[in-house]
């Protein structure tokens, strides 16, 4: 019996270079690797065809006689093939930067042999871009989480997976719709939790084990028009219509603005700065100023200033 | 559609034949290089396409498929010497990241990679474009919005033309802001932040700073090389970490809120512990930063060493106390 992958390169080989539709039986006899019962070669046949679509070739049913009373399948090589392109050396430079970005064989695609098939195509073929460059983007794309969710975005289907909250703990499971996913420093999916009926964020690197995908065919949900798939940027940027007043350290002030985009509400005279920021969850919230140490000060509201003191007083050993 | 079902292999040979029919004059080495494989690998390849074409399978069939010499030779697959299209997870992939990438600020490459997107979105079918432009739309990545942006293109320049900085740098947690002088080697984009790694004349090592914390920057008149050994991509592959003569050992058990730490920090170990938290270990130079991490994750930490990390944290926490009281 033929390897797999060798029966699947003839199958295409024969289907690329065919001048006619070829029937399934025609096929079976011309191919090593379909000589099983009538059964096993209708399933083989389908399961390869559906490799075959993966891998982006156009396959074609068509009729093989003028009155179409049978059918056979072909390939066109002007549809199945790339065609010349006339991307410059510069712009597949850019590409590379772009391709070279995905660090990880788990994403569905393989971004390094897309750009060699782009290169092939162009006109001036000239040499591939090489190493050099002032700059790299890297964005981890090592999860194994990741194909089975960028399958389930496409095909809008539901997930399953167990998922470890942001205090850890035992792992829950989620039945989630998915809709987006973001990368901001870390990968984020953002879909209909269906533990909680709301949109959630879920960090990719807290999903325990496999992402399960739901079977069948069709959609399982339509996208809501309006979903909100921003994950925010840090404790400062969640939307609330509470605000806390925080003074910062002059020589840590600059860095806050740049970073927060929040703006200074006054300035003293000894250069601290004044700043207002939406506040929401008092947890976060606090943690992430505790970690300013003596370079921030909460001024308002009083329970949150509190709620600082009394770690800081734990953290200093002061009764 | 996912790579799940299809053999990565497969993918693999249906772009050798056509690149190596191409570039009939690399060599082995090279070519293995290019496609991530052994020697080994290739030799198997080439001996499965050796039984491959077209029926019936006779000796003018068969695709011509052999080393020869420091070359590999194959022929007699016309029909595969044009490239696939893209698959679209391929096309979405590009797409994806392309504009990530044009999207950072003073990125001059921004314009190129457009013009390239465009193009490759018009080698797409209308409906495979509409369908990568959708996902793309629902997978995205984000390099900008960091704080790194007022230097990005000052960045490049310098680091592009080898040329020497002075930066204004603010070590967080050190309450230090530094003067410096650094060649700029490499800018690169990790975890959420943009970083440079240059040589740095104060501490004579080279060193990872963060792009958002250089307060300012100037270039100077004076130019430098870089080390020859130096390769880009390996260098910001490395990360984070760039150990140091003056590094100490720290120990910390995170309790099961801190589980994120491990997720941002550069570390040796993290072992799960009995009681359901994690011990981690990890080296540094400075442990103010470790501090202010310790303050800021309270009762999910506790340290387990060295003690002047311990001591540190409670000076700290008595430093922020009197400024409360004080206000």
């Amino acid at each position: 019996m033929a390897d797999k992958t060798e029966r699947l390169f003839n199958l295409i080989a024969l289907l690329l270079n065919t001048s006619r539709p070829l029937a399934p039986d025609e096929i079976r006899r011309k191919i090593p690797g379909y000589e099983g019962s009538d059964v096993a070669f209708r399933r083989m046949f389908e399961r390869d065809k559906e490799e075959l679509r993966e891998l982006g070739l156009p396959l074609e049913l068509v009729g093989t006689d003028v009155w179409e009373a049978e059918e056979g399948y072909r390939i066109r090589q002007e549809r199945a093939t790339l065609p010349e392109l006339d991307l410059t050396a510069d712009e597949r430079a850019a590409l590379w930067l772009a391709a070279q970005a995905w660090q990880g064989q788990a994403v569905p695609g393989d971004p390094e042999r897309a750009l060699m098939k782009l290169t092939l195509a162009s006109k001036d073929a000239g040499p591939e871009p090489g190493e050099a460059g002032w700059m790299r983007a890297s964005v981890d794309a090592s999860q194994p989480s990741l194909a089975p969710l960028f399958d389930a975005i496409a095909r809008r289907k539901r997930v399953t997976f167990r998922y470890r909250g942001r205090s850890g703990g035992e792992a829950q499971e989620r039945t989630v719709d998915p809709y987006a996913l973001r990368h901001r420093g870390a990968w984020y999916l953002a879909g209909l939790d269906h533990l909680r009926s709301e949109v959630r964020h879920f960090k990719l690197d807290r999903v325990d084990g496999k992402v399960f995908v739901a079977g069948g065919r069709e959609p399982d949900f339509e996208v809501p028009p309006d979903v909100e798939a921003e994950v925010p940027r840090g404790p400062w940027a969640i939307e609330s219509s509470e605000e806390a007043r925080v003074a910062f350290a002059p020589e840590t002030a600059w860095w806050v603005e740049r970073r927060t985009g929040a703006r200074r509400e006054g300035e003293r005279d000894d250069g601290w700065v004044e700043m207002t920021f939406p506040l929401s969850d008092r947890e976060m919230f606090s943690s992430w100023i505790l970690g300013f140490a003596a370079d921030a000060v909460v001024l308002s509201p009083e329970d949150l200033r509190a709620l600082v003191v009394g770690r800081l007083r734990r953290a200093g050993d002061v009764s | 559609m996912p790579r799940l079902a299809t053999s990565p292999r497969l993918e693999r040979l249906l772009i050798l034949v056509p690149w190596v029919m191409a570039h009939p004059e690399t060599e082995v080495q090279e070519i293995c290089a290019r496609f991530k494989i052994s020697k080994e690998e290739l030799v198997a390849d080439l001996d499965l396409l050796f039984m491959c074409g077209l029926p019936p399978f006779g000796p003018g069939d068969l695709i011509e498929a052999w080393i020869d010499g420091d070359h590999v030779h194959i022929a007699a697959a016309d029909y595969l010497s044009r490239p696939l299209r893209l698959t679209q997870w391929e096309a979405v992939e590009l797409l994806v990241m392309g504009r990530a990438i044009a999207s950072v600020p003073g990125l001059t490459e921004a314009d190129s990679l457009h013009r390239a997107l465009g193009k490759l979105e018009a080698a797409l079918s209308p409906e495979e474009a509409a369908s990568a432009r959708d996902l793309a739309a629902r997978v995205a990545v984000e390099l900008e919005g960091t704080g790194a942006e007022p230097l990005l293109a000052d960045l490049r320049d310098a680091t592009g033309g080898r040329r020497r900085v002075r930066i204004t740098y603010y070590s967080f947690g050190q309450d230090e802001v530094t003067e410096r002088t650094v060649d700029p080697y490499v800018v690169f984009s990790t975890l959420g932040n943009w970083y440079l790694l240059g040589a740095d004349d104060r501490s004579g090592e080279d060193r990872v700073f963060r792009v958002d914390r250089i307060k300012e920057m100037t270039p100077t008149t004076e130019t430098f090389e870089l080390p020859e050994d130096f390769d880009p991509g390996r260098a910001a592959g490395a990360g984070l970490f760039v150990p140091s003569p003056r590094d100490m050992e720290v120990t910390l058990d995170l309790g099961p809120g801190a589980g994120w730490v491990l997720e941002v920090t550069p570390h040796d170990t993290a072992e799960p512990q009995k009681d359901g938290w994690t011990r981690m270990s990890l080296r540094t130079p400075h442990l103010e930063w470790l501090e202010r991490l310790v303050l800021r994750l309270g009762e999910d930490v506790r340290v387990v060493g060295p003690i002047e990390l311990k001591e540190g944290v409670r000076t700290e926490a008595r430093r922020a106390l009197e400024r409360y009281a004080a206000a």
